[in-house]
């Protein structure tokens, strides 16, 4: 589970810092350099274009209820990567990892998103990471071909 | 056995000269046919972005982007075997470096003065406005080609705009309106689509690779197909005096994926507030 966190950790640190394939150069709203992490409970998701939306009650160190709202991917994109329009239900509890709002309300544009039972959640703008990964097994194997 | 043997070649020779005179005639049409009909690109090209793994990407593909000639070259030099400790990833940022940067050196100083306090917060995109021409040309997503005698119709998806383009043989508008889409007109070189699109008013060019067009910039889309039909090759090229000092042309190749289908969905507007 550490692994797998500090994997996911890497991987956030990299993807953060390369260009968003999404629609809006993320400069608009976020700071593209840092980063940030909350658990919520999922209260909506609105499945919209040009970003998707997730709102959420997170729980502060003061122990309040915050609302926050975490926005992605197109829901066209999302769906091509195997999204439904019913993707998060109210009650689900996540983990999200993305860019805090340069104007400091409570705002993430994610990049990783993982229920709490540890499953990340596919597609988003954490698609870049899968297809990076895709993208390194079709060039190791043209590596081994060519030697 | 004389007159056979006289015959005989004789009639090996009419034989032989009946089929070179058919395969000539055969080949003749076939060349005139080729000279003549202009490539089939109707459908839908997807970008690697939502089609990373469609089977008929070469590696080279894979890492495709908006990206100049000298970008694709540097490309090719990551790809050698002495670059082999190189990551996928370590590649995609070494050629978004690369691309910025040729990029960067064609900008003119109203470019630069106008990036220096342009705030990404007021694309109006985000606002669900559609995207100028150059950055529609430019997108990720699939788009559908209808393609008929007199004009070409390109169809994309969500913020992109529908283009039109005509091809009768008709001109630009003269003091036509400009406007964010612009006048597209359309011709085949061989097997190359090429579109020229004039009256194209200021906007936002390409937002991820943060350049603008001023008004009266002029594109030039030349569209290839690849001998197998799978694979179309754009070169895009921006002319724009005032934001660039020479032409940016940028290239980038869509596969065919008849299997995709256009999709839609409502666009709420972005405030970067709750």
């Amino acid at each position: 589970m550490i692994n797998k966190t500090l994997m996911l950790f890497c991987w956030a640190t990299i993807l953060l810092s390369l260009p968003s394939q999404a629609h809006h150069n993320p400069a608009a709203h976020y700071i593209v350099d840092e980063r940030v992490e909350i658990n919520g409970i999922v209260t909506e998701f609105r499945p919209v274009n040009p970003h998707s939306r997730i709102y959420l009650d997170v729980t502060n160190d003061e122990g309040e209820i915050e609302q926050w709202m975490a926005e992605g991917d197109s829901i066209i994109n999302l769906r091509r990567a195997g999204w439904t329009d019913d993707q998060f239900k109210p009650g689900d509890e996540v983990q999200v990892l993305g860019r805090p709002s340069r104007f400091g309300y409570n705002l993430v544009e994610w990049t990783f998103i993982t229920y709490s039972d540890g499953v990340e959640v596919g597609g988003g703008n954490g698609q870049f990471g899968e297809r990076m990964r895709f993208v390194q097994t079709r060039l190791d194997e043209y590596r081994q071909q060519r030697n | 056995m004389s007159h056979r043997g006289i015959t005989r070649p004789k009639n090996n020779s009419m034989i032989k000269l009946l089929v070179i005179l058919t395969l000539g005639i055969l080949l003749s049409f076939r060349f005139a046919l080729g000279q003549d009909s202009p490539p089939n690109i109707g459908g839908v090209w997807s970008t690697t972005v939502t089609a990373i793994d469609h089977p008929n990407w070469s590696v080279e593909e894979l890492f495709a982007c908006n990206c100049t000639s000298e970008t694709y070259e540097y490309l090719d030099e990551l790809l050698m075997p002495e670059n082999d400790h190189l990551s996928a990833l370590e590649i995609e940022e070494a050629i978004s470096t690369h691309n910025r940067a040729a990029i960067r050196e064609l900008y003119t100083q109203e470019q630069i003065d106008y990036l220096a306090v342009f705030d990404h917060a007021d694309d109006p995109s985000i606002q669900c406005e559609l995207f100028g021409v150059f950055r529609t040309i430019l997108h990720n997503d699939p788009i559908l080609i209808e393609q008929s005698q007199d004009q070409i119709i390109i169809r994309p998806e969500d913020l992109a705009a529908d283009r039109i383009i005509y091809m009768d043989g008709r001109g630009h508008p003269e003091n036509g309106p400009l406007s964010a889409i612009g006048h597209s007109i359309g011709w085949y070189e061989g097997n190359t689509l090429v579109i020229e699109t004039a009256n194209i008013s200021a906007n936002i060019a390409e937002d991820a690779l943060n350049i603008h067009n001023a008004d009266n910039a002029r594109t030039i889309e030349r569209y290839t197909l690849s001998e197998d039909g799978t694979r179309l090759h754009g070169q895009f090229t921006l002319i724009d005096p005032i934001m660039f000092s020479e032409p940016l042309v940028l290239e980038r190749t869509r596969v065919f994926t008849p299997e995709v289908e256009l999709l839609d969905a409502p666009c709420e507007s972005i405030s970067g507030e709750m």
